[in-house]
Formats: structure tokens, sequence, C-alpha cells
């Protein structure tokens, strides 16, 4: 165990450790509020080192010490080790809260009964873990992906005149296509969605598909899948003139007209919203899944330049966005 | 409680890295192995994939190991660049010229010389560095401008990452792929010069194949005024080339791609023109590629090509009593001794070289912090040539072997260090780079790069010689080779800065460099008995010249609004030089003047309105004193471009008037070499499928 950080009133984080990489498991980082004697309590698990861990993280502090200041934040970064993991627990802390897939395994693990809020996990896993542990009525999560009509939503601001949507799916996102195409109706798109497997040929799949479209909608699926998809996916919307609308940053910098997705502040933001809600019992505890309260909208110019599309700047697509969300069907 | 256990992903992790430890490549993962899918973070958060010159992963240019130059085809587009010497003005620090109409010399902190040899330049990772020559015949490519995506520019030595060649610098100029373009294309150019171009382009399926065929002529009658000092400087090329490619499955890409260039033109000095020898350049190649995805932490490619080079050139002179003027049956070559009348030709008459070429590499990730790359190579080349070469047929087997790693500690600091291992005729030669990156703040990072390069000298480098033969018998060398070449090295330091400011458009690279040369390979001179022709020395290629570059070097791009896009870039170079002239009587030399001290260029385009819009470029560029040219002043030269874009039915159309050299004549390379201001209209039109 090593002390690595200290929070100090004005919120300041600082580091003063840097070996921390190195010793991956069990390293446990204190953040303390001081001044309070009878503060409240927050055990933070976080899977790993990784970037967007530590981003989640960050936000998630200072969002939570500033709504709650009195709060006393323990974290632990989890290690590779799940048995070392584990003897980690039990945690005495009020609220557990988890920061990606294997912090919120470890804490389904563990679980004592108390209020836990899982970040920066995928619908996917959070409906495997409800269904390997049914009454979770202390639980709650906030997922990464959006929802699907989120994602419509965006092509139809961005492509007002298009009637005829298109997707690819993959193993993970084929179950899917139900709500998409759902989504789809709501806002007048016709929606034509083909499932990939391993051994298709993705050009020739996607090439009709893209040729007869007016938007290409891509929708998240495993990794290898995403790159295997992407450049095609973009290839083929650049040379028929199609917006692909996309679902992460680096999609939208690859070459899709906007994406949408929820960023590790947004979801840091989120999570410290639920835990100082549940802390101060402002709220009553909203249990289940939650979809990302904030979104990040980015697009991409360059692009539109070439498409010939009218880009609105990306506070002005908010706006729209936002005004578009209340008024959806 | 029964849970997804957290082990078997550490111990998959673990299997992972050891198959990218041992090279068991192929029995990985892909897309559809996970029993269970399921999205998770990394899935939504995982990078599409672009591909790095520099260090060939993927890489920013902040996180790169050097300086890097991306030109798309969008400037390209705006510079009105017509030529290969056109567009590498853009770059940095390159020198690109002209030493006559239709061969361009592209270097980098060269040395001014009509062949320069020390930049290793790439299609699609094919490397076109011909030996036969020990350069790359630019007019032999049989390249379309608006085939080419964008090309990648390494400025510094890459030999970690490339080999001996990439001793400078490389390019890698990267064409569009098939399914980036849909329909029929015909493009023509006119102008001045008698400049005439047409192209056509093609692109559509076979089956699942998706494939461009691109067809070209182009002519030209050379510098202008150039017919009155003897044989006309023009050109005529064609090319046709076939690029396809096929996605048998969602893990693997296959690219092959064919093509057969021909260009007739003129070889030698401006200045001698009376030397001057037509020469035919006929070019074709083979390339297959095959990238498989393997998993999102890896991915396989394994390349194989084939370039064949045919040069056939020489000149016949007429019959020696013609050009002695004397009787037919008294030709005298040595005191005392008659020779029958014979035709003198000058020329290499034909000369072939054939690469062929297999690679294969592996990257791997194995963390956020960690990425790798490590490959292999093999080359067989031959150089067939009666006369250029000691023997007819020169075979020559290399091979290489290189690694790199991107290594990010935390997240201000980046570590890459790579190198390239390469057995060949002179020896096993390493080639390292080490470079830390420092980010400041996520948008200015400061770099510290060192690299090492040793280039072994070509086939041609080796074993070129220059004959004199009567009755077919050699009586002389007019250049001769040296038994044993070295290796020449180079040794660099780089200081980089990286800077963006977003709201502003604006980003900057800035470099400071020291380049330190040494065993470099120039010809020295030796006195020979005379003969009738040959003058009274010839000369001897060999290891004798040092020299330390020293500079700076800046690039900005500015993008005021999305209508606007402003593009500066600068160079500072110093060379301090020196190369043995004559070892009997010890004379030295040096080239100090052979690039320019200050070079730089502005291009500027704007929208106007959506279908038009207008581009300036302006060029400046020191004094320069040619290795083999002549000494030329500074010139500043204006090009300037209008582009008008509009439909013909369901066709869209464009018209571009380019306009070079809008002001005062200069010369380049050779005060011969005379620009003149030209005009050129180039129109297109994109038929669709």
């Amino acid at each position: 165990m090593e002390l690595l950080a200290i929070k100090s009133r004005e919120g300041l984080v600082k580091r003063i450790g840097g070996c921390h990489r190195y010793l991956r498991w069990g390293l446990i980082v204190f953040i303390l509020s001081c001044g309070s004697a009878q503060a409240n309590t927050v055990r933070l698990l976080v899977s790993g080192e990784q970037n967007y861990y530590r981003e989640t993280q960050q936000h998630f502090s200072s969002t939570l010490l500033a709504l709650s200041p009195d709060t006393r934040i323990a974290v632990t970064v989890l290690g590779d080790s799940a048995e070392q993991n584990a003897l980690l627990a039990p945690w005495p802390e009020d609220i557990i809260v988890t920061i990606g897939t294997p912090a919120t395994e470890l804490a389904y693990q563990n679980r004592s009964g108390k209020k836990t809020i899982n970040l920066f996990i995928t619908s996917d896993v959070w409906q495997r873990l409800e269904g390997e542990t049914p009454d979770q009525k202390n639980v709650a999560s906030v997922v990464l992906d959006q929802a699907p009509d989120r994602i419509m939503l965006l092509a139809r601001i961005l492509a007002p005149n298009a009637r005829k949507a298109v997707t690819v799916t993959g193993p993970i996102s084929s179950a899917n296509i139900a709500a998409l195409e759902q989504s789809a109706a709501n806002l007048n798109f016709t929606l034509a969605a083909k499932t990939l497997s391993e051994h298709d040929n993705p050009v020739a799949a996607m090439s009709p598909l893209i040729k007869n479209s007016d938007v290409f909608v891509a929708l998240p699926d495993s990794a290898v899948f995403n790159r295997a998809t992407a450049k095609w996916a973009l290839y083929l919307g650049f040379r028929s003139k199609i917006p692909v609308i996309g679902f992460s940053k680096a999609y939208t910098d690859a070459g899709a007209l906007a994406s949408i997705y929820a960023s590790p502040s947004d979801i840091g933001r989120h999570g410290a919203e639920l835990t100082a809600d549940a802390l101060l019992e402002t709220k009553a505890f909203s249990a289940g899944l939650h979809h990302p309260r904030y979104y990040t909208l980015h697009s991409n110019p360059s692009v539109a330049k070439a498409l010939n599309i009218s880009l609105p700047n990306e506070s002005a697509l908010y706006k729209m966005y936002e005004d578009a969300l209340v008024k959806r069907p | 409680m029964s849970l997804r256990p957290l082990k078997p992903c550490a111990a998959y992790r673990s299997l992972e890295t050891a198959l990218g430890l041992v090279g068991c490549l192929l029995v990985s993962s892909s897309v559809s192995a996970n029993p269970e899918p399921m999205l998770t973070e990394a899935d939504l958060l995982g990078n599409i994939a672009t591909i790095s010159i520099a260090s060939r992963l993927e890489q920013t240019p902040a996180q790169a190991p050097a300086s890097v130059t991306i030109i798309d085809r969008e400037m390209i587009r705006a510079s009105g660049a017509l030529n290969w010497v056109d567009v590498f003005r853009l770059v940095p620090g390159f020198q690109a010229y002209a030493p006559n109409a239709n061969r361009y010399g592209i270097s980098y902190h060269g040395q001014g010389r009509e062949l320069p040899n020390h930049l290793e330049v790439m299609v699609d990772g094919r490397s076109v560095y011909d030996p036969i020559q020990s350069t790359v015949i630019w007019g032999a490519l049989g390249i379309d401008f608006d085939d080419i995506d964008h090309i990648e520019v390494v400025r510094g030595s890459s030999a970690a990452a490339h080999g001996s060649n990439a001793f400078v610098g490389a390019v890698n100029i990267i064409t569009r792929k098939p399914i980036q373009d849909q329909g029929t294309r015909l493009k023509a150019i006119v102008g001045e010069d008698g400049t005439r171009e047409t192209t056509l382009r093609h692109s559509a399926q076979i089956g699942a194949a998706d494939y461009r065929l691109s067809l070209g002529h182009r002519r030209d009658d050379g510098f202008p005024d150039f017919d009155a000092f003897g044989p006309d400087d023009g050109e005529e090329a064609w090319h046709i080339n076939l690029r396809s490619t096929y996605t048998p499955s969602l893990s693997d890409t296959l690219d092959i791609d064919v093509g057969f260039s021909r260009q007739d033109t003129e070889f030698g000095d401006a200045d001698r023109t009376e030397e001057y020898i037509p020469i035919r350049y006929d070019s074709q190649y083979q390339r297959l590629a095959w990238q498989r995805l393997i998993s999102d932490k890896s991915s396989l490619q394994l390349q194989f090509y084939r370039n064949h080079l045919q040069a056939d050139g020489s000149r016949n002179f007429g019959l020696l009593s013609q050009i002695l003027n004397v009787p037919p049956e008294s030709i005298v070559v040595f005191p005392g001794i008659l020779i029958p009348d014979q035709s003198i030709i000058q020329g290499f008459d034909s000369l072939e070289s054939e690469r062929y070429d297999l690679e294969g590499s592996y990257r791997y990730r194995f963390s956020d912090h960690f990425n790798s790359i490590w490959g292999f190579g093999a080359r067989h080349e031959t150089v067939d040539s009666a006369t250029f070469t000691s023997s007819k047929s020169i075979d020559e087997q290399t091979w290489r072997f290189f690694a790199h790693g991107q290594w990010s500690p935390l997240d201000q600091w980046t570590v890459n260090a790579g190198a390239m291992v390469e057995k060949t005729r002179v020896g096993t030669l390493l080639s390292p780079r080490v470079s830390l990156n420092y980010a400041l703040t996520p948008d200015h990072t400061l770099r510290v790069s060192l690299a090492q390069g040793r280039r072994g000298p070509s086939i041609s480098e080796t074993n070129e010689r220059n004959l004199f033969a009567l009755n077919g018998g050699i009586v002389a060398e007019d250049i001769r080779r040296t038994e044993a070449l070295d290796e020449e090295q180079i040794s660099s330091i780089e200081l980089g800065y990286v800077g963006h400011f977003p709201e502003l458009g604006l980003s900057i690279d800035i470099n400071l460099f020291r380049e330190e040369i040494r065993d470099g390979l120039d010809d020295y001179r030796e006195v020979i008995p005379p003969t009738a022709f040959l003058d009274a020395e010839r000369l001897v290629r060999d290891n004798v010249a040092d020299w330390n570059t020293t500079g700076a070097e800046l690039q900005l791009t500015y993008r005021p609004g999305s209508r606007t896009f402003i593009r500066l870039h600068y160079a500072y170079a110093d060379i301090d030089s020196t190369r043995i002239d004559s070892f009997n009587p010890w004379v030295t030399k040096d080239f100090d003047e052979g690039t320019p001290q200050h070079s730089g260029g502005l291009l500027v385009n704007h929208q106007l309105t959506q279908n038009f819009d207008l581009g300036f470029f302006a060029q400046y560029q020191t004094d320069v004193d040619w290795r083999n040219g002549n000494f030329t002043e500074q010139f500043t030269r204006f090009d300037a471009q209008a582009t008008y874009r509009f439909q013909v039915g369901t066709s869209e159309a464009t018209l571009q008037l380019v306009g070079q050299n809008l002001f005062d004549d200069y010369s380049e390379f050779n005060e011969e070499n005379l620009f003149e201001t030209k005009v050129f209209l180039r129109a297109q039109i994109e038929l669709p499928d």
C-alpha cells in the first residue's frame, strides 16, 4: 500500500508518488477531505490504470467533493490478480462506487447490501451481472453506451431530409436492431441493417447497403469488429457522399461527420451526482440502469465540407440536440 | 455466487502477450472468437487505425520519434502542383529541382546532386528507390496525382524504420484505395511548353473485389529555348496501373497492384547538351499485400513485390572519321596505332534492374502504455548491363530485421525506441533511433530524438564504370570502381516542438537538428594516361566525404475558418563539408553551397464560394551551387490557381487554371534550365457509375 495523493481543502489533487504503475494491485489512494469528524465515506474501486479510468475518477472525485464537501473518498486501484483483488474486501465505507468492469465484478462478488454505484461499464455487462445476481435494489449503474435512439436523433438532426438509414451489426450490436428500428421509425427513417459475421466480405456487404442510403449509423460492437468495419464504412460513406454518424471521438476523428458518446468526465459527473444524492439522501436511491445523463457531441467540419453538409458549430449543435431530445417522440 | 471470473481475463491477456512474443500469429482470436460476445468499455473507446510512417506504428505527430510532414491531395491541388518537384517544394528542408526538364532530383538536406541517393521513397510501402542510378526515377513512377490520397514524409534519418536508403529521410506515397472512388474520371491538362496530358481512371468492382484502372499519357517539349542548344529535352510518357482490394473476411484485406510505365526523355547535363542521350525507361511492378486484424491489440502484414526497370540510352554521334575530320583509313588513337573507322556511340546501352522483396511485420499493443511492431524482410536485387557494371549480371541479397516500441510510462512522457539490422554485402549494419517526447500540455509537446543510420552502397555505386571501348575492347575507364566501399554513417540529434492551438485553428511544428555524416560516398579525381577522346583523369568512387548539417525547420498550418487554409514552411540549413577531390596531388573541396541556406514557402487557399476557390503559393530559396550543375541565384517563385466546380448533368466537372512562376524568370540546377511564366488548364469530369 502506498500513499499517493492527498485531496486538499481546495480540491486540488497532487500526485506525490510515481511508481504506482509498477505496483498494479492493492494500491490504495486515500483522498481525504480535511476538517470533518463525521464525514460520509465512499469506497471508490477503479479497474486499472487506463487513462479513461483515471479521468473518470478525477471528475467523479472533484464533482462529488463540490457537491458534498465533507465526503471522504478512499480509492482502490485494482491489479491483474483476481485472488489478490478479492483480499481487498470488505469495505467499511457507506457507499461503494466502481469504475470499469473488473471493479464492478469485484463489487458484485463482495456485496454487503450497501448502496453501490457502478460507473463506466456497458449495458451488456450490466445485463449479464443483473442476470447472474438478481435482487439488486441497492445497485445503480451508469452505462457508457448511448441508447440507440440518441444516435438516431443525431442522425436526424444532421441529415434532416434523410429517409433511409443503414447500419451493420456484429455479434454484440445485433441485439440492438429491434430498438434501433423502433427509434428509426419514430424519427421517420426506414432502417436497413445487415449483420456481419467474421467470414463475411465487409466491402461486398456494405457497398450496396450504403450506396442506397442517406445516412450510415455506426453501432458499437467489439473493438476488433469496430476496427474491421469502420474504415470501410467511412470509405464507402465518403464515396457515396453519405454522412456517417459514429459513437466515439475516434470515429469522428477518422472521418465520421459526428459522434455522440459519453466521455469519462460525463460519466464521472453523472456518477458523482448519484452518489451525492445517495449520501445526502436528497433523492430516493434510483437503482437499475442509467443511460448517461451527460453526453459529448463531436463533429468533423472537414468531412461536412467535403460532403457539402451545413454543420452548425458544436455549441449550436448541442443546443439543437438538447431541444430535439426534449421534443422527441 | 457465480460470476464471470477475472482470472481467465488475465490469462487471456497473458496468452495474447505470449503470442505476440513468440510470433504465433495466426492462432489468436478473431472477430467471432468470443463465445459470449459482449460490449466492453475498451470497445467503445478504441482507436480507429491510422498509420504513421515515422515508426510504422499508429501515432500522432506529437508521439512520433521524428518530424513528419503530411501532404494531402487538397494541398497538392491548392498549390497547383503539376509534377513531383512542385509537390515536394511543400516540404520544409526538401530540395526539389529539375536537373533537366523531365528528370527530377528530390532530396532532404542534400548536396544538390543530379542523382540524390539518400532518400527512401515508397509507393504504398513498395520501395521505388532503384539500384541502377541509386535514386528514384520519378518520371517512371507512372502515378497520376489524382490517385494520391496523401504523402507521408519523415524529415530526418529514418534508417531505423525503413533501412539503408532512408539515410536522411523517407517518403511514402499513399495512393487511394479503389474503394474510395467509383465510376470513371477523365482528365486533360494543356499548357505551356507543349504540355498535353490525358488520364482516364475507372473504379468499379469485379465480383467481391474493388479495383481502379488508371491510364495516362503525357508529353511536353521541355524548357522553351532548349532546342537552340541541341537535342530537345521534352518527354513522352504513359502509364497503366491496376490497384485492387479484396476483403475476404472482416479480418483480412488483400491488395493486388500491378503497373507499367514508359518514359522517353533525355539524360544529361543541361550545360553540356552535346552529350545528351535519349533514354527510355520501362518500369513495371507487381505487389501483393495481406493485412490481418488478429485482435484489437494485434495485426499482421505481409507484403511481396517485384520491381523491374529497364533503361535504354545511347546516342550515335556518327563515324570517327567524320568527327575527327580525317580520312577513314588514317584514324590514329594512340601514337602509332591506327584503328578502323567506326561509329562513336555514347550511353549505357541497356540497363536492367529487378527487385524481389518480401516483408512481414507484426503489430502488438501490450497495454495502453506500450505499443510495438517488429518484422523481417528479404530482398533480392539484380542489375544486368553489358557496360555499366563489371560483369553482365550482378545479384545481391539483403536481409533485414526491425523492431520499434512506443512506451508511455506517464501521461506526459512517450519513449520511442527502434532499430533496423540489415545484412548487406558490406556487413551487418545497425541503425538505431530513440526519442523522448514530453507533453507540456495535451496540445504542446517537446521532443528530443537521437538517430544513427548506416547505408550500404547500392549495386551501381559499387560496380559502376564508365568505359571507353574500341573494336569491342576496353581501352579506358572514365569512372572506375573501388574494390572495397564501406557504408556511409549518419548520426543526428533533433529537438522538436509540436503545438496545436485548436481555438485558433493553428498547428506548429518546429525542429532544430544537427546531422553528422561520415564516410560519405563521393568521387575523387585520378590522373590517367591521355587518349584522343577522354580527359587525362577519371573519377573514382570512394568513402571520401564528411559533412555536418545544422539547421532549423518550421511548418505552420492555420485554418482561420472552414474556407481558408494557410500553410507556411521555412528551413535553415548550414552545411559544413569536406571531400577529397584528389589524393595525388592532395586536394580537398567542399559542397557547403550545395543546398540553399534559407528556403520556404507560403500556401494560401481560400474558398470564395461553394464552387470556386483561389490558391496562391510563393516559394523562396537562396543561392545554390549545384554539385552536378551550375551556380544559380536565389529566386522567389509565385504560383496561383483558380478552381471552379460545376455539374454537367449528373457528372461533377472541374476546371482549374494554374499559373506558375508568375513574375521573373529564374534558373535552377543549370543556367539553361530557365523557368518562365507558364499557364496550364486542367479539365476534369467524373462520370458516375
